[in-house]
């Protein structure tokens, strides 16, 4: 269980607030996290991988222990990556060889199954890999990390289409239900059903931390040609109206429409919004 | 879930000599090449030394030869570059404290270890061989002229090669781009301030002496107050650099606490 606590935090010296006032409870599950550039998103993952350290150190605890503190027993069930992580090692062989000691969950097969559905090679070395491919190893190695708190940042990012398609059902066969992932990605299509869970960042701020299943019942997420007297917000799009209602007006059960939410978080009018989704 | 990894993590946060060994384990393919190459170096300078010994151009060569491997010294520090560029090294499962001694063990006992040891062994060796030509093996020429004490003499070529060596391996852990350049660079500004400190030093003891006609009972001569000057110059400087590498060695270690990644 993650538990963030009243957190804010500024980078060196600076007085503009990367998070502010962030205060929320992350269990597990798979959870999207959404936010505009510059909202927050990889300070708050780093700020709960440890990567930074939270200031006091009991604004971000993992099952009660602070991240800032980087205890090994904390860390070693905790795992980054991101668009830049680079593994210190030649090859994904070296890597399970000398960083796989410090991770007890690590587990053989599900990486080479996950290599396997990549179609790469553990010998093979990571500077000869490609954008895509270098993602693709990462990927495979941090899910047989199976710790129990993993966050990705734009894990999508570099992957083709085939390749998206595989990490989703990667992630559904080996995320255990136990365990805790945190994706932060603009591209939320791709693994749109995998999310349990929903963590918008607006302006430094958490706005929204809810279950996909709460949304659903509160609010529906429709597509019309003239607009509903009831919308809570409007997108026109491609000459058609993508519309937020009340769950109550709208009918029949809708799926979330990730981008059409994340508009709205953004837009002035969203303070209606967040009202009913947080009643 | 199914685990194949061996549990060999120390159940624990304390810290921990096997979680060290994890860690030693951790950092050896960065070291692998340099335990090999520096040893090597150190044995092709201590071997070019011994059999040039009967020749005039002796003093020249192995002076050269040394001076590369002092300046290999200086910069080895490089060869933590490439792990710790790894935001997984800042990271690890390990407390700061137990990665901050491993790496200080490597950088203030292995890294000389390998390096000086064999081209010391064959000094030795030279000495044993040739005691005519003693004075070609000796490692600073203070050592054998009784100008200045050997302790003070000692700690003088400690805290000169420490310093520009400590500033190599806080630039490496401090840097966040062009780290090898920047711990090259900064550690050669470290010898130019360490070689403009003994200057001054010498040079307000000088002029200090001279003011005040400082002469004390067992001097005879003017030479003797000389190497009085340089013997208390030398204790002098030996201090201040001293002091200044320690405090680089203290701040790269506060670095393995205080690290952040963004």
């Amino acid at each position: 269980m993650i538990k963030i606590t009243d957190l804010t935090y500024c980078y060196n010296n600076s007085r503009a607030e990367a998070l502010s006032h962030v205060d929320t409870t992350i269990g597990p599950g798979i959870h999207l996290l959404l936010g505009e550039n510059g909202a927050g998103k990889t300070t708050l993952l780093s700020l709960i991988g440890g990567w930074l350290k939270a200031r006091p150190a009991t604004a971000v605890e993992i099952d009660g222990i602070p991240t800032a503190n980087r205890e090994p027993s904390v860390m070693s069930q905790t795992f980054m990556l991101t668009d830049d992580t680079v593994f210190p090692f030649n090859s994904i062989r070296q890597m399970v060889e000398y960083h796989t000691p410090f991770y007890p969950g690590f587990s053989w097969e599900t990486l080479t199954e996950c290599m396997k559905a990549f179609g790469l090679s553990i010998d093979q070395r990571i500077d000869t890999y490609s954008l895509g491919n270098r993602k693709k190893a990462m990927l495979s190695y941090a899910l047989a990390l199976h710790t129990d708190v993993l966050l990705l940042d734009e894990p999508t990012n570099g992957l083709d289409i085939t390749s998206r398609h595989t990490l989703l059902e990667l992630m559904a066969r080996f995320c255990d239900p136990e365990q805790t992932v945190i994706v932060s990605t603009h591209t939320v299509m791709d693994l749109k059903n995998l999310f349990e869970s929903v963590l918008v960042l607006a302006g430094s701020r958490l706005v929204l931390s809810s279950s996909i299943a709460d949304i659903e019942s509160k609010v529906a997420f429709i597509a019309a040609n003239e607009p509903h007297p009831q919308a809570l917000y409007t997108l026109t799009s491609l000459g058609r109206l993508e519309m937020i209602v009340p769950a109550a007006v709208a009918g029949r059960p809708s799926q979330v429409d990730f981008t059409l939410l994340f508009n709205a978080l953004q837009s002035p009018s969203r303070a209606e919004l967040l009202r009913i989704l947080n009643s | 879930m199914t685990t194949s990894a061996t549990q060999s993590l120390p159940a624990t946060d304390r810290f921990s000599w096997r979680r060290i060994g994890m860690v030693a384990r951790y950092y050896y393919p960065s070291f692998k090449r340099p335990l090999i190459i520096f040893p090597l170096m150190s044995l092709v300078v201590g071997i070019f030394t011994l059999l040039s010994v009967r020749y005039e151009f002796n003093l020249f060569f192995s002076g050269t030869l040394s001076t590369i491997l002092t300046f290999t010294y200086y910069w080895s520090p490089v060869i933590f570059n490439r792990i710790e560029s790894s935001q997984l090294t800042t990271s690890l499962p390990c407390r700061w404290s137990e990665r901050a001694t491993f790496v200080m063990a490597i950088a203030l006992l292995g890294l000389p270890l390998l390096l000086f040891t064999p081209s010391y062994a064959l000094s030795e060796l030279g000495e044993y061989l040739y005691p005519e030509k003693y004075w070609l093996f000796v490692h600073t020429a203070t050592e054998n002229t009784d100008i200045i004490p050997t302790a003070i003499a000692t700690c003088l070529k400690v805290a000169m090669s420490l310093l520009p060596f400590s500033v190599a391996l806080y630039t490496i852990h401090r840097a966040r781009k062009s780290r090898v350049f920047k711990a090259i660079m900064f550690s050669v500004v470290a010898l130019i301030a360490e070689t403009i400190t003994i200057g001054v030093t010498m040079g307000l003891i000088v002029v200090r002496a001279s003011e005040y006609n400082i002469m004390n009972p067992g001097h005879n001569s003017s030479i003797d107050v000389t190497l009085d000057q340089i013997s208390e110059a030398s204790l002098y400087t030996a201090c201040i650099v001293g002091t200044l590498a320690l405090m680089f060695i203290v701040l790269t270690i506060r670095r393995f606490k205080t690290t952040q990644l963004s």
